[in-house]
């Protein structure tokens, strides 16, 4: 009976390795990178932080695929904030449809285009929380090791809307540009 | 070539995160407190209509107008209420009353008082013929000892034999006589004892 049970597992093992490596397209990755924002406003206002993200993704490494993507940044600025008490973390959810291209040479250089949304803590009397929403366009490269892995590098360009800040007698909308640069690993199962 | 484009990258990331500022000072001044411009505020039972303001102060120093964004309320109706920003007196003729403004987790309260209308008088202008008549108007007598104030609410202008009755917004009324006995009665605060210093006053214009 015991082997039995030894014997399942052994094959599932098997089953499910022999899984990863055939063609299923799925991908993980991780990246850090630098990010800055410049607002929309006469006022030089700007953020600049670092930016990591895990991402799942399906689709060929060589041709098109579709990117579901978290990122972290952390957060050191006042803009939203009242005096005293900084804007808190930001955590944004964006979906990338990415498309590679093969010229035969080393490196598989992508293209991407997505939409997103995120939000962070903010400090003030009548807000706690500022949701954003935002465009995004990227370019780079993947840097194959080998058939599962590879190295991503890359430029992304955000446009970014801002939820409205409520000052009871006006409601204010800011947006702004951001541009950042990363690297990454992605394992392809 | 690996190597060297790694390098790139990373040299050009860390050059990236070196560069640029974080902007510390608030890109949009927050709301400190919320407070209704009049302080000392009283009214005459039967004034009419006052209007308050209202000031949203901010982190920066400056106050905006919120007047319109406000909810307004009175604690005691009966001596007054508040419409948006209107003030008028309640039908409780006199009393003390709490007005506040609230938004999301401001308030501000001010104190009013509404002064008792005590007695009244009427003046009618001279009725001879058939027309229309200016110069109807009603004056009271307040508790703080304000008399002949002119009343421009609360007061209810009624007369018989067909004429027609215009009240102006400042307490001003004209009346169209038509021939006949024409009986004008007004009433205050809907007070029907006849033997009240507030209660109702009529009088008989005939024309032949």
């Amino acid at each position: 009976m015991e082997n039995t049970s030894t014997l399942k597992k052994l094959l599932f093992f098997l089953l499910f390795t022999s899984s990863l490596y055939s063609q299923s397209l799925l991908y993980i990755g991780t990246s850090i990178g630098a990010y800055h924002e410049s607002f929309d406003t006469d006022d030089d206002i700007s953020l600049s932080t670092s930016i990591a993200n895990f991402k799942i993704g399906y689709g060929n490494r060589k041709n098109y695929a579709i990117e579901f993507i978290l990122d972290y940044m952390p957060n050191k600025s006042k803009i939203f904030s009242s005096s005293g008490t900084y804007d808190g973390d930001r955590y944004g959810f964006n979906i990338a449809l990415v498309k590679a291209f093969d010229f035969d040479i080393y490196a598989l250089p992508f293209i991407k285009a997505g939409f997103g949304s995120g939000y962070m803590k903010i400090n003030r009397n009548m807000q706690r929380k500022l949701s954003y929403g935002s465009y995004n366009v990227a370019a780079g490269m993947f840097l194959p090791i080998n058939a599962t892995l590879d190295v991503e590098l890359g430029y992304e360009y955000r446009y970014v809307s801002y939820q409205s800040i409520n000052t009871i007698s006006q409601s204010l909308q800011y947006d702004a540009h951001a541009n950042s640069v990363y690297c990454g690993i992605n394992i392809r199962f | 070539m690996k190597q060297y484009i790694y390098f790139l990258t990373l040299l050009t990331t860390l050059s990236f995160m070196g560069c640029g500022e974080n902007t510390t000072n608030p890109i949009v001044p927050d709301v400190t407190s919320i407070q209704i411009n009049e302080s000392n505020i009283s009214i005459y039972s039967t004034d009419s209509t006052s209007y308050l303001s209202a000031n949203a102060s901010y982190t920066d120093g400056s106050t905006q107008d919120i007047t319109n964004f406000v909810l307004w309320s009175s604690s005691n109706t009966d001596a007054a209420t508040v419409s948006n920003n209107a003030l008028t007196g309640g039908n409780g003729n006199g009393g003390d009353t709490q007005i506040t403004i609230k938004y999301d987790r401001f308030s501000d309260t001010q104190p009013v008082h509404v002064h008792k209308l005590t007695s009244y008088s009427v003046l009618y202008p001279d009725v001879n013929t058939t027309g229309t008549y200016d110069g109807f108007r009603a004056l009271g007598n307040f508790d703080n000892n304000e008399t002949n104030r002119s009343i421009a609410t609360h007061i209810t202008w009624s007369a018989d034999n067909g004429a027609v009755i215009e009240v102006k917004d400042d307490g001003n009324v004209s009346i169209t006589f038509l021939s006949g006995d024409t009986n004008v009665t007004t009433t205050l605060f809907n007070e029907t004892n006849t033997s009240s210093p507030i209660g109702p006053k009529s009088k008989i214009f005939t024309i032949n």
